[in-house]
């Protein structure tokens, strides 16, 4: 070993402490560039109507805690759902698309192959650090399709009370899509409605005693008077589960800058159970009397007030954790460097003889949804009143994570957040869960909200083969007054456009000649 | 051990009814679910769906005759094994046909059915047994036992390539 002198020593020392000093200088260099991208979470409160909540007029109080979040939030009083129920809905939230593009119109549909790679996840990329969550099994199952781009996907049954009915494909790691389809919704599916008859005779059989032995799991309580909520799966309280996503977001914070993370909490949907406290907590409102739909249902004036009684209080239910997880993560300071995003995936009825989202209808309790954004830092209320659609949270939450945005997207950067209000951009819902998603749509309902007029039209069905209805939600937010037969005008430029634009969204559908 | 099992030869037939029921049902309920697959599932996923459910329908079917022959190792040979094809063939008969009726009335009546669930299987399982009982004893059953599972056996040569495929299928795509 050559025989070093203390100058050589001193030479080295100095040498050394720069190259220390280059990559500490380095590293914060970089670690400032990625304080530049900020944390955002979505937040959807599955099934949560914009007319049910008194952040929006609803005579009854049901979202007191919104109401205190929206003083520093971003408010948007017109935004759409992409559909009348979870599939559709949730994927035009994670794929910045209409439905007509995405094509996850059936019940617990995917997205359409071809655009999987389309997904919030995978357009963030690994700068993010990326999670998902959904209680809903639909919602959980487009999580899986996107799962090569999740860096932490937590199991659904994570914050759970106990199992209804077993859900055994979240084991199959490599497969759990395929095991899912063929076990859960097939070999063993005993789901009264959706898919009562199992594939296979014997675990079927088991799978109905297994039930059986658990009816006891969700029974009401001291707490919870009407039972414990489920999602058709397991019970689950929703204190614990949004302690559960409390905890997730912490430990999130703490150990990954930036952080993207998506939460579908099943709750305010059915089974409406809410906790004592606020079991007759809301004063009596009358139901608004409307006209029934050919294509609707004839439920009863007195099931439809008692069901949206108990919903009114379940969505009052989960207000209140809503404004328990923020107060702790405000207290944590997590709210200073992360955007919070509050939607839901689509809304529910209470009127013309229909109740719940089961229906080809798409009037505005079904898909007028809310949506909050509440930016880091202090900031004054902003209001939005041109209609917005939930397609925009894609390019919105790119374009705050300064990610390049994709061409072609249905979505549009969401104004007050870097987009423009524009009244005359058309935003659509579409329901078509009895047509094939690789075709072009035969069976179709889809409202276009342009400015303060909405166009439905309701196409294929036997009992209403093509059928239109134009609405002015300033002058007739309760969609009363039908003007498609009065204001010829407007009602024949809709039309056309919205035609135009199914027809162009139908294009790669249309058998080749 | 070995000794109180029933011979090769008089396994088969029973298996064969076994999985002539249990095939025959999931196919049937596959082809009602096919339509509305078609709508949002790729012929890739929908196979898929088929690898799964002949997997089950072998494993439930082996898992049927599991419990035939452990009911003839733990009762006397003459009880069982002597004339396990006749009682083996009616037992699977009786039981599963006794599952399938629930579960078809289930699917029709709905969620309220299942308090019917104990009583009715009690029932079915007192059933089966008479039934069971019967057969070793009366000669037109038990020649129609080896008839039909005579017939039937003709199934298995379908049935089990497919199965093993489908399990090599569901295998792959759960290691890799």
């Amino acid at each position: 070993m050559a025989h070093l002198s203390r100058r050589d020593i001193l030479k080295l020392a100095a040498l050394a402490s720069g190259g220390a000093a280059w990559t500490a200088l380095r590293s914060r260099g970089g670690s400032a560039m990625q304080e530049q991208k900020p944390n955002i979470v979505v937040l959807v409160a599955d099934t949560m109507s914009a007319a049910n909540l008194s952040l929006y007029g609803y005579e009854r109080q049901t979202t007191p805690n919104l109401e205190r979040l929206a003083d520093r939030a971003i408010v948007y009083h017109s935004h759409y759902a992409g559909g009348n129920f979870t599939s559709p809905g949730t994927a035009t939230l994670l794929t910045g698309s209409f439905a007509w593009t995405h094509r996850t119109v059936n019940l617990g549909g995917l997205v359409r192959r071809s655009l999987a790679g389309q997904n919030i996840f995978h357009l963030l990329g690994p700068a993010y650090h990326r999670s998902g969550f959904a209680q809903n099994i639909w919602a959980d199952l487009l999580l899986r399709q996107f799962g090569d781009a999740l860096d932490w996907h937590i199991p659904a049954p994570t914050f759970m009370d106990g199992w209804g009915k077993r859900i055994v494909s979240h084991s199959f790691a490599k497969d759990s899509i395929g095991a899912y389809y063929a076990i859960d919704d097939f070999l063993i599916s005993t789901h009264p409605v959706v898919n009562p008859l199992a594939g296979s005779p014997s675990f079927g059989y088991i799978s109905l005693l297994y039930n059986l032995s658990h009816t006891d799991v969700g029974a009401p309580d001291a707490d919870h008077p009407y039972g414990l909520p489920t999602n058709g799966y397991y019970y689950f309280q929703n204190r614990v589960v949004y302690d559960g996503v409390r905890d997730s977001i912490l430990d999130l914070h703490g150990r990954h800058s930036p952080f993207f993370a998506y939460f579908h909490l099943m709750s305010p949907h059915a089974l409406y159970c809410p906790t004592r406290k606020f079991v007759d907590s809301l004063a009596n409102v009358e139901l608004p009397t409307k006209q029934m739909h050919p294509l609707g249902e004839r439920i009863n004036r007195r099931t439809l007030l008692e069901n949206r009684k108990n919903y009114d209080e379940f969505v009052a239910n989960v207000d209140a954790e809503m404004g328990r997880l923020f107060d702790s993560l405000e207290q944590a300071g997590v709210l200073e460097d992360t955007y919070f995003i509050i939607t839901s995936d689509h809304g529910e009825m209470f009127e013309r003889g229909v109740f719940g989202h089961a229906t080809p209808l798409l009037y505005e309790p079904i898909i007028h949804v809310p949506l909050l954004v509440i930016p880091p830092g202090p900031v004054q209320r902003l209001d939005i009143r041109t209609p917005t659609s939930n397609a925009d949270l894609l390019p919105t939450i790119l374009s705050l994570a300064k990610m390049p945005i994709p061409s072609g997207l249905d979505g549009r950067i969401l104004p007050g957040l870097g987009g423009e209000e524009d009244p005359e951009r058309p935003v659509i819902s579409v329901e078509a869960k009895e047509a094939s998603s690789f075709q072009p749509l035969a069976r179709v309902s889809l409202s276009m909200i342009k400015g303060t007029k909405k166009l439905t039209a309701y196409m294929g069905y036997n009992k209403s083969p093509e059928a239109f209805e134009l609405y002015d939600l300033h002058e007739d937010p309760d969609e009363k007054r039908d003007l498609f037969l009065q204001d010829t005008v407007t009602a024949a430029h809709m039309k056309e456009e919205l035609l135009d634009l199914f027809t162009q969204a139908e294009r790669p559908f249309q058998p080749t000649p | 051990m070995k000794k109180r099992l029933p011979a090769f030869g008089a396994i088969l037939p029973v298996f064969a009814v076994i999985a002539f029921l249990v095939y025959g049902w999931t196919l049937i309920v596959f082809l009602w679910k096919l339509p509305s697959w078609i709508l949002f599932l790729t012929l890739g996923e929908i196979i898929v769906i088929f690898a799964y459910s002949m997997t089950a329908a072998l494993l439930e079917s082996l898992a049927i005759t599991g419990i035939l022959l452990l009911v003839s190792i733990i009762l006397p040979a003459a009880w069982m094994r002597d004339v396990f094809v006749a009682r083996g063939a009616f037992a699977a008969l009786t039981g599963l046909g006794a599952i399938m009726l629930y579960m078809y009335r289930y699917a029709v009546i709905g969620y309220d059915f299942i308090a019917e669930l104990i009583p009715y299987s009690l029932a079915a399982l007192g059933l089966t047994v008479l039934v069971t009982f019967a057969a070793g004893r009366a000669r037109f059953l038990i020649q129609s036992a080896a008839w039909f599972s005579d017939l039937v056996s003709i199934f298995l040569f379908l049935f089990v390539p497919v199965s093993l495929i489908s399990f090599g299928v569901v295998l792959l795509r759960n290691l890799f």
